[in-house]
């Protein structure tokens, strides 16, 4: 995904959903909790597909080609922006 | 195979056996990589230091050419992450010296798995990279240029599928070339402004304090700074500062920038799409909505695992009485023939082949449902499913303070403590881990049904199985107290946030899965089968010997060791209804102390001789080609039984019927009728909880203390007697309330100031381990 086609709202993780596209903004929190995602290959930067969730367990995300499932306590700590509506259109 | 030389740095094969470490992220296939080069010549240690298993072995590339390949632990990146076993594998890389560092790569994610590469090319040192899974690439559409990468990186790129043994012939050509080449790779083009910073800290540090891997240290250092040595800190921060200056971003987030950058742009330089999707990634789309769904997906887990844990159990069951009844023919019957042949003593006989045969025989019958336990559980792991397991569990068990990953070894508890221990490796979070381990002694192993088999026959005939499944639910529950106790007090704290790469389903190698199986299974048999061999041996000389008044003498076994040091113990359990002439179920307990399956063979022995039964009958003329005939012929038999057991594993459906029961338990009429006269159903059912609760072996204590340290294994040794003991007193006290109400209220009070206690010593612990932590983070 190109810098031009992600849109400029911010929304956390949680506000996603089921095949969404986006791109982490943000991940807060502490930061030895945010070096682990960054060693799972997830940084701010990353384009994802949302694959599963936000359910009760929290989300299961493609980005890279790579499924990686995040537990329910990232879902508020990680802020995303989504493709404008240029892009989607 | 392609390869691409920027810089050679030898011509010849080193001499002797050159190493070689494979490295990759995990599921990557290293494994199976690793086990089709070394085949069955493997060795499997602990790294130094530490209890994670390192495990090396010798592959041969050509006729009188061999090399030892260390299989690494799977790592994302040398800059941190993971648990033990990934700092094992990072410290590894960074300071012990490889002829050649191997890189297994997924092709099918290509980017991701070039952010360690980056990290690798800047270790400066050989490198050759295996591009495995180009199946599942091609599945996905995408087609790597495998010469183009190798062109890229500097260093030879050999395509394989690992899983079907593809590329292997050319794995070991390019592994024989680059050994005798050297071949360092290729150094990514980063910024120059990067590139200028690198080089001053790198040229610093060499300067400084001569560090070989200069380099790696410089990028370490600017990307987390708290890893600085104290001697490089204010030139670190010279460089950072400038490096900070020049390109208006932190250094913290540039360097792991530039690195993203890197992998995104080469992956994508050498990838083409050649189509859609296929099959395989529709299938692991579709699996994942059954699977990880928010409702089915936790019944789905307990379905499989209560699949593995039946076939195990009911497949082991088919040959278990063939593995029991030839080694009892040969390591006891036979042995014993022999040494009685050769003019051997009594005491000797029964020391050699009753104790150390016997014990080896308890050992053997055990492979059957282990070996199968293992195996399923490699398959899982391998098939991509446990990740998923973790995933789906994580927010049940997070209530007890545990990753969802917990429930896995707890499982395998059912068979065996030992593997669960060591199970719970899978663990990262070292918190989890330690409560994760502490648990598992109060899962109920199958040696402990045999007790319960032989009591069950005699006290609760008729609801015998409700009385086991009540035991198993209160090992299970005492289990969940525990990890909830220890993580509101000593271990305090909560699950880490769970993050797991989900890897795609794959059908595993059976030949990786049936080596990784084989490998767990011999460690286990060797390491419990010394265990129980010397405590076999103790417990038949035990009884034969005592104090007299002219010192230590042979005597009846009334009067050894055996019965003066249970006579010393019994008024410890008398709370707990053990009267003081029943110290035989006191020797049983010490003995079960060092292994349950030796608890009713204890008793038949103690009973035995206290019935005066001649000892040697069973050495002197023993019928081994029948035993044998006899064994084979179990196979069948009990096969045909296969299908019915798959709906009770354990065989709590023998505890309707006396024989059954009788035969599973192993124990003799004389022990069944010594039982009935020295228990109550009450005292034996305290009895019986107690087992349950107590130390649950010896192998299992010292699986313990490798996984956790002296200091949990001391604690959960005393807390697992405690607890047994107080739940047994108490069950009895209140039984037989009517009878002496003030001593039951004593007991009672005693039992809860000493919960009390415990509570406070544990909080205070971990108060103290808090400050600890505290002050090491800041």
């Amino acid at each position: 995904m190109r810098e031009s086609e992600i849109g400029r709202e911010i929304r956390s993780l949680a506000q996603l959903s089921r095949g969404n596209q986006g791109v982490i903004h943000a991940i807060h929190g502490a930061a030895n909790e945010s070096k682990r995602l960054l060693i799972m290959g997830l940084r701010p930067g990353s384009a994802f597909t949302l694959l599963l969730g936000p359910d009760r367990r929290g989300v299961v995300l493609d980005s890279a080609g790579t499924r990686i499932a995040l537990g329910r306590e990232w879902l508020d700590q990680i802020q995303v922006r989504q493709p404008s509506a240029a892009a989607k259109g | 195979m392609v390869k691409h030389c920027s810089a050679v740095a030898g011509a010849t094969l080193p001499a002797g056996s050159p190493r070689i470490a494979l490295v990759g992220n995990p599921n990557c296939g290293k494994t199976t990589i690793y086990n089709l080069l070394t085949g069955t010549h493997q060795t499997v240690g602990n790294w130094p230091g530490v209890t994670v298993e390192r495990r090396s072995g010798s592959a041969r590339l050509a006729a009188g050419e061999k090399v030892e390949v260390i299989d690494l632990p799977g790592i994302y990146s040398l800059l941190g992450g993971g648990g033990e076993d990934q700092a094992v594998a990072r410290q590894f890389l960074c300071d012990e010296d490889v002829e050649l560092i191997v890189q297994v790569l997924d092709a099918s994610t290509l980017e991701r798995h070039l952010l360690l590469t980056a990290e690798l090319i800047e270790l400066e040192r050989p490198l050759l990279i295996i591009l495995n899974m180009v199946d599942e690439a091609q599945d996905r559409g995408l087609r790597i240029e495998a010469s183009a990468l190798s062109v890229r990186l500097g260093v030879p790129v050999v395509p394989m599928v690992a899983r079907r043994g593809k590329g292997l012939g050319e794995l070991r050509l390019a592994l024989r070339e680059a050994l005798r080449a050297h071949v360092l790779p290729q150094r990514p083009d980063w910024e120059p402004v990067v590139e200028a910073s690198l080089s001053e800290l790198s040229t610093e540090i060499g300067a400084q304090i001569g560090e070989e891997r200069s380099r790696f240290l410089a990028w370490q250092t600017l990307e987390m700074p708290e890893s600085t040595p104290p001697a490089l800190r204010a030139a670190r921060e010279r460089v950072a500062q400038r490096l900070q200056q020049g390109s208006g971003e932190d250094v913290v987030d540039l360097l792991p920038a530039a690195r993203f950058s890197w992998a995104a742009a080469l992956a994508s330089r050498v990838t083409q799409a050649t189509g859609k999707a296929g099959w395989r990634q529709r299938a692991t789309r579709h699996l994942d909505r059954w699977i990880l769904h928010d409702w089915l997906g936790v019944p789905i887990f307990l379905a499989v695992l209560y699949l593995v844990f039946v076939v195990s159990f009911s497949g082991g069951n088919v040959f278990l009485d063939f593995f029991d009844q030839t080694s009892a023919a040969l390591l006891m019957h036979g042995f014993g023939h022999l040494l009685l042949q050769v003019g051997a003593p009594g005491w000797l006989v029964s020391a050699l082949a009753g104790g150390i045969g016997g014990g080896l025989n308890l050992v053997i019958s055990f492979i059957p449902p282990i070996g199968l336990t293992f195996l399923f559980l490699a398959f899982l792991e391998d098939s991509g499913y446990m990740a998923r397991a973790a995933y789906v569990m994580d927010r049940l068990m997070r209530r007890v303070g545990l990753p969802g990953n917990a429930l896995v070894p707890m499982v395998i508890g059912f068979g065996c403590n030992v593997p669960a221990i060591m199970g719970a490796r899978i663990i990262d979070d070292p918190r989890g881990r330690v409560l994760t381990v502490l648990m598992q002694p109060f899962m109920s192993c199958s040696a402990r049904l045999t007790i319960y088999m032989a009591f069950a026959v005699v006290f609760f005939r008729g609801n015998g199985g409700q009385v086991v499944f009540l035991l198993y639910l209160t090992g299970i529950l005492m289990a969940l107290f525990t990890a909830w106790l220890l993580g509101k007090t000593a271990l305090r704290g909560q699950a880490r946030p769970f993050v797991m790469e989900l890897p795609p389903y794959r059908l595993p190698s059976l030949r990786s899965v049936a080596l990784q199986a084989w490998q767990r299974l011999r460690i286990f048999v060797l390491r419990v089968g010394k265990v129980i061999a010397a405590i076999g041996f103790i417990l038949f000389l035990l009884p034969g010997i005592g104090w007299t008044s002219q010192g230590l003498r042979a005597t009846d076994i009334d009067h050894s060791l055996l019965a003066q040091g249970s006579e010393a113990l019994v008024p410890l359990f008398a709370p707990m209804g053990i009267q003081r002439d029943n110290w035989p179920a006191v020797a049983g307990l010490v003995a079960g102390a060092a292994a349950k399956e030796v608890v009713i063979g204890t008793l038949n022995g103690i009973y035995q001789r206290q019935a005066g039964g001649d000892l040697m009958a069973q050495y002197r003329d023993p019928n081994i080609v029948q035993a044998l005939r006899d064994a084979l012929a179990t196979i069948p038999e009990n096969a045909s039984k296969l299908l019915s057991s798959f709906t009770d594993p354990l065989g709590f459906a023998d505890l309707n019927q006396r024989d059954a029961s009788i035969a599973d338990s192993g124990a003799s009429s004389q022990t069944l009728g010594a039982l009935a006269q020295s228990f109550t159903p009450l005292s034996a059912l305290a009895y019986l909880l107690f087992v349950l609760l107590y130390v649950p072996c010896a192998s299992t204590m010292g699986a313990l203390r490798r996984e956790v340290g002296w200091g949990w294994m001391l604690f959960s040794t005393a807390y697992g007697i405690g607890i047994a003991w107080a739940v047994a007193t108490l069950v009895y006290q209140w039984g037989t309330f009517a009878g002496h109400p003030r001593t039951t209220w004593g007991w009672t009070a005693a039992i809860a100031i000493a919960l009390l206690l415990l509570l406070l010593g544990l909080r205070q612990q971990g108060r103290r381990h808090s400050r600890l932590h505290l002050q090491e983070q800041g």
